[in-house]
C-alpha cells in the first residue's frame, strides 16, 4: 500500500497518508512514517504551547486570606487622647457583610459605637467609631471575611494615656 | 464539617468538568469520527447523543446537590455558625446578595437551569440536522458553568490591577482540565463499544490532540498560579498547601506519562489494527481517570487550605540548599557553576534525544544529570531546622528592639558582652571564640537564629533559652540583634549621602500634638522624613529655625518629626512666626533609645549619647544621612539639609524594607 516513491513526499503528506485506515503496521518504511508523524505532533505541541504561554504571559499574583497590615491606633501603642475612630487596614479586600470589629475595655465590656463598616473607597479598610475613652488598656477583636471567602480573626491591645 | 465541605467541592468540580468534557468529546471527537466512518452502522451518531444525555442528566443532578451543599458549608464558614443554624433566610440572603461568592453562585444557578433547558432541547431533537449546533450551544453554557468556578477560588483576591489576568489564568486552567479529564470517561466508553476497532484510531488521535493542547494550557496557567500562591520552595515543602500541590503535581505527572505512552506507542499500533492495543489503551484511560479523581479531591482540599504564601513554612529536613555556603571560596563557586551547566546540558540532551533510539546516549544523559546534581547537593547543603524559613511575627519596631535590648542585657551579655563582641565576664571560660556575634549574625537567617537561641547549639557552650524566654521574647531579641548589625553598618553613615550597607529605620508610632496617631511606615513611598532628637534648652535655636522653614521642607517633599532625647523633657509648643503643621511629636521613650544605637561614630570615642541628633530617612525606610550635635545656628545647615532631601526625593525607586510579612 505505501506508494512507490514515498521518499519524495513531504513530512505532512507522509503523515496524512499514513493516517488513512487500513495501512498495515509491518509495511516497509513504516518506521519512517512513525518518526515523521511524531515530529509533526511535536511541532503542533510546540505551537499550542507558545500560544498558551503568550496568553498567560501577563498573569499576575493571586493572594488570599486577609491579614492585619496596620492599625490606627497601632497594636501595642499608647495614644495621648481618645481617638475618634479605630481604623484597621488589611492585606486583602473585605466583604462588608461579614467583617466585624469590637473594642472592649479592661472588663470585657464593649465600648465602641457598634458601627463597623468597610470604607467605600478602600475595601481593605475597616473602621469603627469610638466614644471618648477613659485612660486605660483596650482590647480590639476583629473577624473579617476576604473576598475569596476566607475568614481571619485576631486581637490586639492599645493604651489610652491621659 | 470540613469533610462535607471538601466532598461537596470535589463532587461539584468533577460534575462540572464531566459536563463540559462530555460535550467537548461529542463535538470534537465522536461526531466527526462517526460522520467519516460511513461503514460503521446506521445509528448515524445518535448513539453518541444518547449516552451523552444520560451522563449529562446525572451530572447536572450531582452538580446541583453538591452546589447546594457547597453553599451551605460556605454560609456556615462565613457566619461562624454551625451548618444547621446558618441555613436561615437572613444569613443565606446576606451570603447570596452581599458577597462576591454569593453573586457568582446565583449566576451559576441561572447557568445550570439554562444548561438543563438546552440539554432537554437536545434530547428532543433526534434526527434534526441542527442537533450539532445545539450541542455547541450546550458546550458554551457548560464552559461558562465550569469557568465561573474561578470566582469561587483563590484567584479573586489580590492586587486590583491584576484581577483580569488572574481570573483568565484560573478560567483557562478549569476549562483545559474539563476538556481533558471530563472527556476521558467518554473515550473509555467508545473504546469498549462494538465498533471500537474501526472508530478507535481516528478517535484516539483526535482525543490525543485535544489532550496535548489542554496539557499545555494546564501547565502554563498552573505554574503561574502556583508561583504566586506558593511563592518559593520552602513554602512548597514546608506548608500543607505546598505538599498538597506536590501530590497534585505527582498525579498529574502520572497522567501525563500515561497520555504520552498512549500517543507514542499505543495509538500507532492501534492504527495498524491490533486488538491488544485497544485493550491496553482502554486500561490506561481507566488509570488516568483514577488519577484524575485523585486530582479533583486534592483540588477540593486545596480550596479550603490557607495558600502557602501566607503561612510560615516549617522545614521538615535537617539540611537545606543555600548559596550562602559558597560565598567564601571562589573554587566552590566555580565547581557549582560547572556542575550546574553540565546538568542543564544533559537535561536538554535527554529531552531532545527522547525520540532517538540509542540507549547509551540516554544513559549518558541521565548520568550527566544525576552526578552533577549530587555534587551540587553536597556543595550547597547547609544545616537547617524547622524554624529556618519562619518569618518573625514581631516586626522591626523601636519597641521590639527596646524589649530585645533588655532581654539581651539580662541573658546574653554575660558571655557575648555588651556590644556582642564576645568580651563578657563569662566568656573567658569559653573554649571557642564564636562568642563574637558581629561576624555571625549578619549572615544568619532569622529562623536559624531563633532555633539557636531557643535550643542552643550542641557541641558549644551556647544553651537553649526556651524555659527563660517566650517565643515573642526570642523574636524581639532577634530584632535587637538585627538592630546591632544595622548599627555596625551605621558607623559608616555621615552628614552626606553615600553608598552604605542598608540601615533600615525601625518603625514606630507617634502623635503630633493634638493630631491622630501616625506611624513612620505610612510615609513610605511618599515622603522623606527628617527625624530630629532634641535636648532642651540647647536645641531650641535649631528647632525654631526648622519651624520657620517648615513650609519649605514640606514643599521639598519631606516631613519633620521632632522627638526628645531620653535626657530631655518634651517640648509642647514653639513660639514661632511660621504657621503650618507642627513638628513636635510624642512617642514612646523606646524610640529615642533605639535611634541612639545608630549614632555611634566610627571614632569610637563617644562619651555618651549626643545631645542633638538628626537623621534623614529615605522614602523606602532606610537611614541615609546623620548629623550629630548640629552646631547652633550654623549658616547653611538648613540649605544643606534641603539639598540632601532633594537628592533623596529624586533618586530611583528601590526595594523598600520588608516589615516581617511574607508576600
Amino acid at each position: 500500500m505505501p506508494p512507490a516513491g514515498t521518499a519524495e513526499l513531504t513530512e505532512y503528506e507522509l503523515f496524512h497518508a499514513w493516517r488513512a485506515p487500513g495501512w498495515p503496521v509491518d509495511a516497509p518504511g513504516v518506521r519512517r512514517y512513525v518518526v515523521a508523524s511524531l515530529r509533526i505532533e511535536m511541532k503542533r505541541l510546540l505551537s499550542s504551547f507558545l500560544i498558551a504561554a503568550l496568553t498567560a504571559m501577563s498573569v499576575s499574583p493571586a493572594g488570599a486570606h486577609a491579614r492585619l497590615d496596620r492599625a490606627a491606633p497601632a497594636a501595642g501603642s499608647a495614644v495621648h487622647g481618645s481617638p475618634p475612630q479605630l481604623k484597621l487596614w488589611f492585606t486583602e479586600r473585605l466583604e462588608p457583610a461579614f467583617s466585624k470589629v469590637r473594642v472592649l475595655d479592661r472588663n470585657g465590656k464593649q465600648v465602641d459605637k457598634g458601627d463597623p463598616e468597610v470604607d467605600r473607597a478602600d475595601a481593605k479598610l475597616l473602621r469603627v467609631s469610638l466614644p471618648k475613652l477613659a485612660p486605660g488598656t483596650y482590647r480590639v477583636k476583629w473577624r473579617v471575611l476576604s473576598v475569596d471567602t476566607h475568614v481571619s480573626e485576631g486581637n490586639f491591645t492599645f493604651n489610652v494615656a491621659p | 464539617m470540613n469533610t462535607l465541605f471538601v466532598a461537596a467541592r470535589a463532587v461539584h468540580y468533577a460534575s462540572a468538568m464531566l459536563l463540559f468534557g462530555e460535550l467537548v468529546f461529542v463535538i470534537a471527537v465522536a461526531r466527526p469520527v462517526w460522520r467519516h466512518a460511513r461503514h460503521v452502522g446506521s445509528g448515524d451518531g445518535d448513539d453518541v447523543y444518547r449516552r451523552l444525555l444520560v451522563v449529562a442528566r446525572w451530572s447536572v443532578i450531582a452538580s446541583i446537590v453538591s452546589g447546594v451543599a457547597w453553599l451551605a458549608a460556605q454560609a456556615a464558614v462565613m457566619s461562624g455558625m454551625p451548618v444547621g443554624q446558618a441555613m436561615n433566610r437572613e444569613t443565606l440572603g446576606l451570603v447570596l446578595g452581599n458577597t462576591v461568592f454569593g453573586r457568582v453562585w446565583m449566576l451559576r444557578i441561572g447557568l445550570v437551569i439554562a444548561l438543563g433547558a438546552v440539554l432537554l432541547a437536545l434530547d428532543r431533537s433526534a434526527g434534526d440536522p441542527r442537533r450539532s449546533r445545539l450541542a455547541i450551544g450546550a458546550a458554551v453554557v457548560a464552559a461558562a458553568y465550569l469557568g465561573s468556578l474561578a470566582w469561587a477560588g483563590h484567584a479573586v483576591a489580590g492586587k486590583e490591577p491584576d484581577d483580569f489576568d488572574r481570573i483568565v489564568a484560573s478560567v483557562a486552567h478549569l476549562l483545559a482540565a474539563g476538556a481533558w479529564l471530563g472527556a476521558l470517561p467518554a473515550l473509555v466508553h467508545l473504546l469498549a463499544g462494538t465498533h471500537a476497532l474501526d472508530a478507535a484510531p481516528q478517535a484516539t488521535r483526535r482525543y490525543s490532540n485535544l489532550g496535548m493542547a489542554s496539557v499545555c494550557v494546564l501547565v502554563v496557567s498552573g505554574l503561574t498560579s502556583a508561583w504566586y500562591q506558593v511563592g518559593d520552595v520552602p513554602a512548597l515543602i514546608g506548608t500543607d498547601y505546598g505538599r498538597l500541590l506536590l501530590a497534585k503535581l505527582g498525579l498529574f505527572a502520572t497522567m501525563l506519562g500515561l497520555a504520552v505512552t498512549n500517543r507514542g506507542y499505543l495509538i500507532p499500533r492501534l492504527a495498524g489494527g491490533e486488538r491488544g492495543a485497544l485493550h491496553l489503551l482502554r486500561r490506561t484511560a481507566v488509570l488516568e481517570i483514577a488519577a484524575g479523581i485523585g486530582v479533583v479531591i486534592i483540588v477540593g482540599v486545596l480550596g479550603v487550605t490557607v495558600p502557602a504564601a501566607h503561612q510560615s513554612p516549617v522545614w521538615p529536613f535537617d539540611r537545606t540548599l543555600s548559596f550562602d555556603s559558597i560565598q567564601q571560596s571562589a573554587w566552590t563557586q566555580l565547581a557549582v557553576a560547572a556542575a550546574g551547566t553540565v546538568a542543564c546540558i544533559a537535561a536538554v540532551a535527554l529531552i531532545a534525544g527522547a525520540l532517538s533510539r540509542p540507549p547509551h546516549l540516554r544513559i549518558a544523559a541521565v548520568a550527566g544529570i544525576v552526578i552533577p546534581g549530587g555534587i551540587l547537593a553536597y556543595l550547597l547543603a547547609v544545616p537547617a531546622y524547622p524554624t529556618t524559613y519562619l518569618v518573625s511575627p514581631v516586626p522591626y519596631t523601636a519597641d521590639a528592639i527596646a524589649t530585645g535590648s533588655t532581654l539581651y542585657a539580662a541573658n546574653c551579655g554575660v558571655c557575648h558582652g555588651r556590644d556582642g563582641r564576645g568580651e563578657g565576664p563569662d566568656a573567658r571560660s569559653l573554649s571557642n571564640a564564636r562568642a563574637n556575634l558581629n561576624d555571625r549574625v549578619p549572615e544568619r537567617r532569622e529562623g536559624d537564629m531563633f532555633w539557636s537561641i531557643a535550643n542552643g547549639i550542641p557541641g558549644t557552650p551556647m544553651p537553649g533559652f526556651t524555659s527563660q524566654m517566650s517565643e515573642v521574647e526570642i523574636w524581639s531579641l532577634i530584632q535587637y540583634l538585627d538592630a546591632q548589625t544595622a548599627a555596625q553598618n551605621a558607623l559608616a553613615m555621615s552628614d552626606r549621602i553615600k553608598p552604605l550597607r542598608p540601615v533600615p529605620a525601625p518603625d514606630f508610632t507617634y502623635e503630633f500634638i493634638g493630631r491622630p496617631q501616625e506611624s513612620l511606615r505610612q510615609h513610605r513611598g511618599n515622603r522623606v522624613t527628617l527625624l530630629v532628637f532634641y535636648t532642651l534648652p540647647s536645641s531650641l535655636p535649631r528647632l525654631l529655625e526648622l519651624a520657620t522653614l517648615e513650609r519649605a521642607f514640606t514643599a521639598a517633599g519631606a516631613r519633620i518629626i521632632a522627638l526628645p532625647t531620653p535626657a530631655s523633657s518634651a517640648a509642647t509648643a514653639l513660639d514661632t512666626r511660621g504657621d503650618g503643621e507642627s513638628m513636635l511629636a510624642l512617642a514612646s521613650p523606646a524610640v529615642a533609645t533605639t535611634y541612639m544605637m545608630f549614632a555611634r561614630e566610627a571614632r569610637g570615642a563617644n562619651g555618651g549619647a549626643p545631645a542633638h541628633l538628626e537623621y534623614l530617612i529615605d522614602r523606602f525606610g532606610f537611614l541615609r544621612v546623620r548629623w550629630i550635635d548640629v552646631p547652633e545656628a550654623a549658616p547653611g545647615q538648613s540649605a544643606e539639609t534641603l539639598r540632601q532631601i532633594d537628592v533623596l526625593v529624586h533618586e530611583p525607586p528601590r526595594a523598600p524594607v520588608q516589615w516581617g510579612h511574607r508576600h
